[in-house]
């Protein structure tokens, strides 16, 4: 159970990074964004996701419109703002720097042993 | 056979089975509790029932003709169960609303749903929470241990250090070097905290009015109400004297306003600060999910390994022997705790000495406060008693310029500060933000105009006091054939007689429209340098210059009169209108032979001070002008009692008749070892009449003075008004 604990904590840092760096190839909708990640082998929930994008909005990230579709109710299609792009851009770099230290001293490591 | 049902989800109409349906508004139920506090929390959930909507007009499309138990079981799959959820980020760690909410979710709509995740607290065993201690950490590990707020611990420990003569140390010592320390969850739920965006001082009332969400200004209130209470008792006590008992209300009242200080203080202390938008919400009971707003980062780097670890090692060394774990204890425990000590001790004498510092600002304030109040009190008494006091001031000012001087001294030098402070006081209360600093320019402009006045006034009362003199001495006849004198008081005692509302009982004086009385008046007694009594009416004030001041003093009137072997003298002395009061005086210098007795009669105890009578004091040499009051002042009070004989003494002295005698010589002095020859010697002598050669010391001569004094026209019944 507590190996799970440091897992969720991982994969809760990465999360709002992977979920921006996906509407910003393009707008998208919630059920979209639920299939690239797990297409990416890092599902989530919707439950996890809503809360998530809701915030996101709330904080100016995104930004959202309604869109009608045959099929259903009318989706909600989510694009980035300019703020949210600025964001983006630190976490990206953020991530470079986090993937390249991890790796680097993984590496180390396995060499030393 | 299948109940099914139409609702209506997010605008679409679904058939759906009954079954399913219940299942299905259990977990948007369970959503709706665990989004309780989410911001945001209706668009969420909404968007979520879109969702689920649309995921079922998907399977209808796809043939179905009503949603099964099944696809429901399906959905929420997919969506996600509450306790799965990341956002909520389910720190194993502790035991929070969220938990329970998430717990009592899955219990609800999920049988196979897991376990609600129990939070290690170390339970059976208390620690010291490193992660939460003022000190130690002692009452934080004892509330982690019983599950309550840990500012209420430390309350109690307080309250005992201060109740119980410092019971509360050696306890909390001992508690610190015994317990072990381990990294605890603060406890979660609705905390005591200071407020630091509603603070007067320190946010205790803020604090406390955010825990049991009443507004603050009741707190504030319940607090300051038995100090100010006991101010305006105190107040009201001085103006009206109907409450002579100052038991109650006022003492009372007073112990509440010590303890309810010491309450704040030691909230003050003990309270955290609501710092974090986290706390913020804890301060208010509001429903927390910690784990997203957490402040405490060391808490989510913890790894459970390491700690077992040490807790291991605490094991290991407590299983040891007891020689070896004793050294281990001194070593160990010891030293750390000398460490600990260490490193708390500085961040705790910093605190102490903010707390000091903080207590002495606070008491400035408290000071600056009682000051501007005093201020404030004397503007209100002099407003006041300018309007009633419209007798006084016809006899205080001479001149108008004097008096616009003194109403401007007023209104300058005492009503501004007050109005500042007045000022000030509601601009906090009411947190306005002054705009610019002009407010404060201006009233230190006016004060400074108000402290020339001031001066120009003092200058301008001191100039009309320059000069003290006195008129030269009025005889007041004497009937030569006495040997002993009554001293009495016939007028009635002055007391106020107009209509204010002053209730004091032994005023001694008393004011009308053109005239003022009051009984500044000494008796002097002095030794006569011939055999006969002597009076003499001797009268002084203050003045401008020395002419000015004999004229004021000519205007005193005062009654005076012998009655056979009485003096008869009025009960204060008497000022017109026209004089002003300038500090005028009077003595009645009363000058005895030697042997002669005087008394003093009850009433002038009544009528007069205590201090009224004197005896020639020491003999100032003419030529000190140092002082004008020396004349006023050339005297040594005297220690005197009524309606007992009292003899002067051929050397000045004046003592109590029994303890006099006279000797053989004449010479009336203290009493000596021979008593009862002497007593008949004075007797003798004094029947006798008899003379004694030595010159100087002389009894009463009956024959000469009487030659003397019997040319003297004299009408005892008309008192001598002069």
């Amino acid at each position: 159970m507590n190996i799970e604990n440091t897992q969720s904590q991982m994969r809760k840092g990465i999360l709002e990074f992977c979920i921006l760096s996906i509407i910003r190839r393009g707008e998208a909708y919630p059920s979209d964004i639920v299939e690239e990640m797990k297409a990416a082998n890092l599902q989530i929930f919707e439950g996890t996701l809503y809360p998530l994008l809701t915030r996101l909005k709330n904080a100016d990230m995104l930004t959202y419109r309604w869109v009608e579709s045959n099929s259903g109710p009318p989706r909600k299609y989510f694009s980035l703002t300019q703020k949210g792009e600025v964001f983006y851009g630190e976490l990206e770099q953020t991530w470079q720097e986090l993937s390249n230290g991890v790796n680097a001293l993984t590496n180390r490591k396995e060499n030393n042993s | 056979m299948k109940k099914i049902i139409n609702i209506n989800l997010s605008g679409r109409v679904v058939p759906i089975e009954d079954a399913a349906y219940e299942s299905l508004q259990r977990y948007i139920e369970s959503l709706r509790r665990y989004f309780a506090n989410e911001e945001g929390r209706d668009e969420i959930i909404n968007d979520i029932e879109s969702r689920i909507a649309e995921l079922m007009s998907d399977k209808i499309k796809k043939g179905a003709s009503a949603i099964t138990e099944t696809d429901i079981q399906e959905i929420i799959l997919s969506m996600g169960r509450v306790e799965d959820f990341e956002e909520a980020a389910l720190d194993q760690e502790t035991t929070t609303t969220a938990n329970a909410a998430a717990g009592a979710a899955s219990a609800s709509y999920s049988k196979a749903g897991p376990a609600s995740t129990g939070a290690p607290r170390a339970k059976g065993r208390i620690y010291r929470d490193s992660s939460d201690k003022l000190l130690g950490g002692v009452c934080s590990g004892i509330a982690n241990y019983m599950n309550v707020d840990p500012a209420i611990v430390r309350l109690l420990f307080a309250i005992i250090t201060f109740g119980g003569f410092g019971t509360g140390i050696p306890i909390y010592i001992l508690l610190w070097i015994v317990l072990p320390v381990r990294d605890l969850d603060t406890y979660v739920g609705k905390r005591l905290f200071r407020n630091p965006d509603d603070k007067m001082f320190a946010g205790v009332a803020g604090g406390l009015a955010a825990y049991f969400n009443k507004p603050a200004w009741i707190v504030r209130l319940i607090f300051a109400g038995p100090l100010v209470l006991n101010i305006v008792f105190g107040t009201l006590n001085h103006i009206v004297f109907a409450l002579h008992r100052d038991l109650f209300p006022n003492f009372f009242i007073g112990s509440f306003t010590g303890t309810f200080i010491l309450i704040y203080i030691i909230l003050w202390i003990v309270l955290p600060e609501a710092r974090s938008s986290f706390e913020k919400m804890e301060m208010r009971g509001e429903k927390v999910d910690v784990n997203r707003i957490r402040q405490n980062v060391k808490d989510e780097m913890e790894n459970f390994k390491t700690r077992a670890q040490s807790w291991g090692e605490e094991v290991k060394t407590s299983a040891q022997e007891f020689g070896e774990k004793a050294r281990d204890f001194a070593n160990t425990r010891g030293k750390a705790f000398a460490g600990e000590v260490q490193q708390t001790a500085r961040p705790v004498v910093y605190n102490f000495l903010r707390a000091i510092g903080v207590i002495i600002k606070a008491f400035f304030i408290f000071v600056a406060g009682c000051i501007a109040l005093s201020l404030f009190g004397c503007l209100i008494a002099l407003i006041f008693g300018g309007i009633a006091w419209s007798p006084i001031t016809h006899f205080l000012w001479t001149s108008g310029l004097q008096e616009t001087l003194a109403w401007a001294t007023v209104i300058l030098f005492l009503g501004v500060p007050v109005i500042a402070f007045i000022t000030w006081l509601i601009r906090r209360v009411v947190r306005a933000r002054s705009r610019n600093n002009q407010l404060g320019w201006v009233f230190s402009g006016l004060w400074l105009m108000g402290w020339i006045c001031a001066i120009m006034f003092a200058v301008s009362i001191v100039k009309d006091l320059r000069s003290y003199e006195k008129t030269t001495a009025i005889d007041v006849p004497v009937n030569s054939s006495i040997s002993k004198m009554v001293i009495r008081v016939n007028e009635p005692e002055i007391n106020y007689s107009g209509d204010w509302w002053i209730h004091n009982e032994n005023t001694n004086w008393d004011i009308s429209d053109d005239s003022m009385r009051y009984s500044n008046v000494k008796v002097r007694v002095d030794k006569s340098e011939d055999s006969a009594y002597h009076v003499r009416i001797l009268k002084y004030s203050f003045g401008r210059n020395s002419f000015d001041a004999q004229q004021r003093a000519r205007q005193i009137r005062f009654n005076a009169g012998m009655q056979d072997s009485v003096l008869n003298i009025g009960s204060g002395i008497n000022i017109g209108r026209s004089s002003k009061f300038r500090g005028q005086g009077l003595i009645v210098e009363i000058q005895v032979p030697a042997g002669g007795k005087v008394r003093i009669d009850q009433s002038v105890a009544d009528a007069y001070n205590p201090w009224v009578l004197r005896t020639k004091g020491r003999e100032y040499g003419r030529f000190s002008r140092r002082s004008f009051a020396m004349d006023w002042d050339d005297d040594e009070s005297f220690d005197w009692e009524t309606n007992t004989d009292y003899v002067m003494t051929t050397d000045g002295k004046f003592i109590e008749a029994s303890k006099s005698e006279k000797t053989k010589d004449g010479i009336f002095e203290k009493k000596k070892k021979e008593e009862t020859q002497k007593k008949n010697e004075n007797r003798k002598k004094n029947d006798n009449d008899s003379t004694i050669e030595d010159g100087e010391q002389v009894t009463t001569k009956a024959p000469a003075p009487r030659e003397k004094k019997q040319q003297i026209a004299f009408n005892p019944m008309v008192p001598l008004i002069i």
